[in-house]
């Protein structure tokens, strides 16, 4: 039985020979029924160990695997294992291999974590599950097999433009300071003259456009009001 | 720096020990006056210690029980500050580890069978409601997802301020600014690790409160480090009524209950027309 039967099309992929490590039966199962019939080889794992040891043997028979699609968090087990969790697999096949392609299919959902994965592992794309994470998952490996570089989910796409946090330095908030206590802009480069800080008209101009787009504001005072909402000055 | 004290401490107790013997009465000094009958039976020194200095004006020389005595008593003090330490350290750890395992625990029983039952449902096209199963199963999900975030593991290393600044990312989207100051200067590998747990999860749950009952659109962190304190300020903009409705009671307890714990102390402020504050502060060194 296809689950995403309107979506499972056979596409031209470069892909010949892909690994899944999950621990979940289901999730294995799903996913080699979506893929099966665009991907020749597919070879799941429910342990880490089992997974590394999988893809040393491919490695030593010259038959390297393509795609690697794991989980992070892996039941513990009876029987004593080296690798206990996903992090630590990936890890290690990145050494291994460092030209496999990596997605992580996990219900994690810190940024944290996550960007680790990206900065540190070189990970390819991750995918977070949930309601229709099936096609969020059918859609990254079609962009990975497209696209060697890194692509994200697209809650980590909206949250990787740090549209949300502003971060400010020292001379953004005394710049802020002294245009909220009703100093012009040549006056406050005075200002900042008398305490050392020796700074331009234009990079000023240009600091407060940034601080602008950075609030959405439109204009300075809408700048000040809203930085006195959000109680920084 | 801890252990620099606590020797300190210790010395002085000594030396003020040895200072105050003078003020005994005479008659009490005088069965110590005799040199020979401390040095004669020093198995039963009757815990007539003599730290004074009493001895030496009396018979012009250090006696040997006394330096023996001094560096016993001295040795035991520094071994009950040590377990005393220690002890509180591991105390400290131990609700952190706490909150480790029923993150661990949770994201490997309770969410993975959730996903099973979410998959299997998704599978059954004999079913029906399934819409409104799953949308009970995603709600669930939502909450075990609340639970294990709350309890997650702290890179207390070296990342402790990237961690910290995406923490504070992950509750912020377009419609609500989150305006930060430089974290990353502080100098976060002189502060114990227990303390930074602290913050971190006081901090998250000022952000989790944040999102469920605030209507801000606009919030600001700012962390700074005076001398012995690191110094954080959370403000808003949110509605006063949308506050005083929902914001939890027992969440700021427990928070309060939390910085204690630490030798921290917070307050919260409500100002009259809009916006929401929360100051609180943790010392760098504490005893």
């Amino acid at each position: 039985m296809l689950i995403f039967s309107s979506q499972s099309i056979h596409f031209n992929t470069m892909f010949q020979k892909i690994l899944i490590a999950d621990d979940h039966d289901t999730v294995n199962r799903a996913l080699e029924e979506m893929l099966e019939i665009s991907i020749p080889v597919i070879n799941r794992s429910q342990y880490c160990d089992d997974a590394l040891l999988k893809i040393k043997s491919a490695i030593a028979d010259r038959d390297k695997f393509d795609l690697l699609i794991t989980d992070l968090v892996f039941k513990p087990d009876t029987r004593k294992e080296n690798l206990k969790n996903g992090w630590e697999l990936i890890a290690t096949v990145r050494k291994l291999q460092p030209d496999l392609r990596i997605i992580v299919y996990s219900i994690e959902d810190q940024l944290y974590p996550i960007r680790k994965l990206y900065r540190e592992d070189k990970i390819n794309a991750y995918v977070i599950k949930g309601r229709d994470s099936m096609q969020q998952l059918w859609r990254a490996i079609k962009k990975v097999d497209s696209s060697p570089d890194s692509i994200r989910n697209e809650v980590l796409e909206k949250a990787s433009r740090q549209q949300g946090v502003v971060q400010l330095d020292d001379i953004d908030l005394t710049l802020l300071k002294l245009l909220g206590s009703g100093l012009t802009i040549k006056e406050i480069i005075e200002v900042l003259a008398k305490e050392g800080i020796s700074i331009s008209l234009s990079s000023i101009n240009k600091k407060l456009n940034t601080l602008r787009v950075q609030f959405d504001a439109k204009t300075n005072t809408h700048l000040i009001i809203m930085a006195k909402e959000a109680g920084i000055i | 720096m801890k252990y620099i004290a606590a020797i300190l401490l210790a010395a002085v107790l000594l030396f003020t020990s040895a200072s105050t013997e003078i003020t005994i009465p005479q008659d009490t000094v005088s069965t110590n006056m005799n040199p020979n009958i401390a040095t004669d039976n020093p198995g039963s020194p009757a815990f007539n210690f003599k730290f004074g200095f009493l001895d030496d004006e009396a018979t012009g020389e250090y006696s040997l029980q006394d330096i023996r005595g001094r560096i016993f008593l001295f040795l035991i003090l520094m071994i009950f500050l040590y377990l005393y330490t220690d002890f509180h350290m591991k105390k400290k750890m131990e609700s952190y580890y706490t909150e480790l395992r029923i993150s661990d625990t949770i994201h490997e029983k309770g969410q993975f069978t959730l996903q099973s039952l979410h998959e299997w449902i998704e599978r059954s096209p004999e079913l029906t409601n399934k819409e409104k199963c799953l949308k009970a199963i995603e709600e669930l999900q939502q909450t075990y997802r609340e639970i294990s975030t709350a309890n997650i593991g702290i890179d207390t290393g070296q990342n402790f301020a990237v961690q910290l600044i995406e923490t504070i990312e992950y509750f912020s989207n377009t419609d609500r600014k989150i305006v930060i100051n430089s974290i990353e200067l502080i100098d976060w590998d002189k502060i114990s690790v227990y303390k930074k747990v602290a913050l971190y999860r006081v901090l998250q749950e000022l952000l989790v409160n944040m999102k469920k009952h605030s209507d801000c659109t606009i919030a600001n962190i700012s962390i700074t480090k005076s001398w012995n304190r690191v110094n954080v300020r959370y403000s808003d903009n949110g509605s006063k009524k949308a506050i005083d409705q929902k914001t939890p009671k027992k969440g700021m307890q427990l928070m309060e209950k939390r910085l204690r714990s630490v030798g921290g102390r917070i307050t919260f402020d409500t100002n009259k027309n809009a916006g929401f504050s929360a100051n609180f502060f943790i010392p760098i060194y504490s005893f």
